[in-house]
């Protein structure tokens, strides 16, 4: 099955946004989630002629973004040492955050998450992909995927103020906050 | 969905929404039709460096022992062009915020492993040597710190002829010191850049040769110590690999200057 480019097109401008905004999130950079864009996107075009049409292309896509994200951190963590400089005139994610810090404390608690947690987080409640889609995303057991977004919500729970866990709108709770 | 799940998916949309990728569609495009006009270029080249491989050390998937510890290289495709090493950032790296610097007797007194000091390298002319500790984050009670990296003793070395560079790193090897300390029965794994070479002639030590791309080249040294540690001796050039190997042959056989003023 071979790719037109304007079915490359189509499907770059349906997914290639979204796919940025989760590479962001995973990787805390801007510099990387561009580079997993493109070079995720590169390898889809490869790849595409032994896709199965029957089924969906979206996990498709989004496992080889996440690998390829995977890929590059597993990468950077073996030559961090000698980027320090580079790094630091980099706009990362992680500096946004500490600018909007206080303001942003369940943002900032996302982000102190482990990857693999990040990784569940972002697939669930930012694009609302169901746990059998994440699973086959991921390469886990859907047992895998329930239990690290389990924890990966007890660790949120854990690690956010209990006011901000509890804080209710007073008219949602029925009266005075005890 | 629960109050949690539901400011969870909130915080996402508002925090990332405003994001978009620079790319657009036709550069990605035009990557795709480059590398996929080299696509059976690459196929033929690919084989018949895998038949030279089968031929000597099948270095795609190579084991081999060291001490008592099954050392497994696997063969990974990278890109490695954007990637800073020392040759890069030698000078930088003193002045990075927090970094703390140190003559070759402070190093010595501070390192956890032997700092080697060659004579002259010809005809290589060394310019500086430092020891560095960069700071680190790390995580403690859920709160992320800054504390000290271990110490990196570095040389920078300059051929007055041509101005190559080289650059020397020395560190505690501590992946290998553990890998070596491993029972028999364990494994260690480590992933090296596709094309990586093992060189022979390094007697009991690992030399692994690896082009960084950008005409760079890296010859790592994992040195077996009495004392069953490892050190790491890391040496970057943008020089042939024929004479960066040259090189680590005489610094290695070189006879230590003990504590020799820092230039």
């Amino acid at each position: 099955m071979s790719l037109s480019k304007e079915k490359a097109q189509q499907i770059y401008l349906e997914h290639s946004t979204y796919i940025y905004r989760v590479a962001l999130l995973i990787t805390k950079s801007a510099a990387n989630a561009e580079d997993i864009v493109q070079d995720a996107f590169i390898q889809f075009f490869q790849k595409y002629d032994t896709f199965d049409e029957s089924k969906p292309i979206k996990p498709w896509i989004y496992k080889i973004a996440l690998n390829t994200a995977r890929k590059l951190l597993r990468k950077q963590r073996r030559l961090t040492l000698w980027r320090i400089p580079l790094e630091q005139q980099a706009i990362s994610l992680e500096n946004i955050v500490l600018a909007n810090e206080g303001k942003f404390e369940l943002w900032e608690k996302i982000n102190k998450l482990g990857l693999k947690y990040r990784e569940m987080i972002v697939l669930h409640y930012y694009m609302s992909f169901k746990l059998p889609e994440i699973s086959e995303i991921l390469g886990i057991p859907l047992g895998t995927c329930k239990s690290r977004l389990h924890h990966a919500l007890k660790k949120l729970r854990i690690l956010l103020p209990e006011e901000q866990q509890f804080q209710y709108p007073l008219e949602e709770i029925g009266g005075r906050r005890v | 969905m629960n109050r949690l799940e539901s400011r969870i998916s909130h915080t996402l949309k508002e925090h990332l929404d405003s994001h978009f990728p620079q790319a657009s569609f036709d550069d990605v495009w035009k990557t795709y039709l480059a590398e996929n006009s080299n696509r059976p270029r690459k196929t033929v080249f690919i084989t018949l460096f895998a038949i030279v491989l089968i031929m000597t050390t099948a270095f795609s998937y190579y084991r081999f022992n060291w001490g008592n510890t099954k050392v497994i290289v696997r063969d990974s495709n990278e890109d490695l062009t954007n990637y800073k090493t020392p040759l890069d950032t030698f000078e930088g790296l003193t002045e990075v915020e927090g970094a703390k610097t140190y003559n070759l007797m402070e190093s010595r007194k501070k390192a956890d492993f032997v700092i080697r000091q060659p004579s002259a390298i010809k005809p290589w002319e060394k310019i500086k040597s430092v020891g560095v500790v960069l700071p680190a984050r790390y995580k403690k009670e859920g709160k992320t710190r800054i504390g000290d990296a271990p110490l990196y003793y570095l040389d920078l070395y300059v051929n007055p002829s041509n101005q190559q560079r080289i650059v020397v790193t020395q560190s505690y090897d501590a992946s290998m010191s553990s890998a070596l300390k491993k029972k028999s029965n364990e494994s260690y794994s480590i992933s090296y850049p596709k094309g990586s070479q093992i060189l022979n002639g390094f007697g009991t030590d690992i030399a692994v040769l690896m082009n960084l791309q950008k005409g760079r080249y890296n010859l790592q040294i994992h040195h077996k110590e009495e004392n069953n540690n490892a050190t790491l001796i890391d040496v970057w050039g943008n020089t042939d690999p024929e004479i960066l190997e040259d090189f680590v042959r005489k610094y290695l056989s070189a006879t230590w200057e003990e504590e020799t003023p820092i230039p």
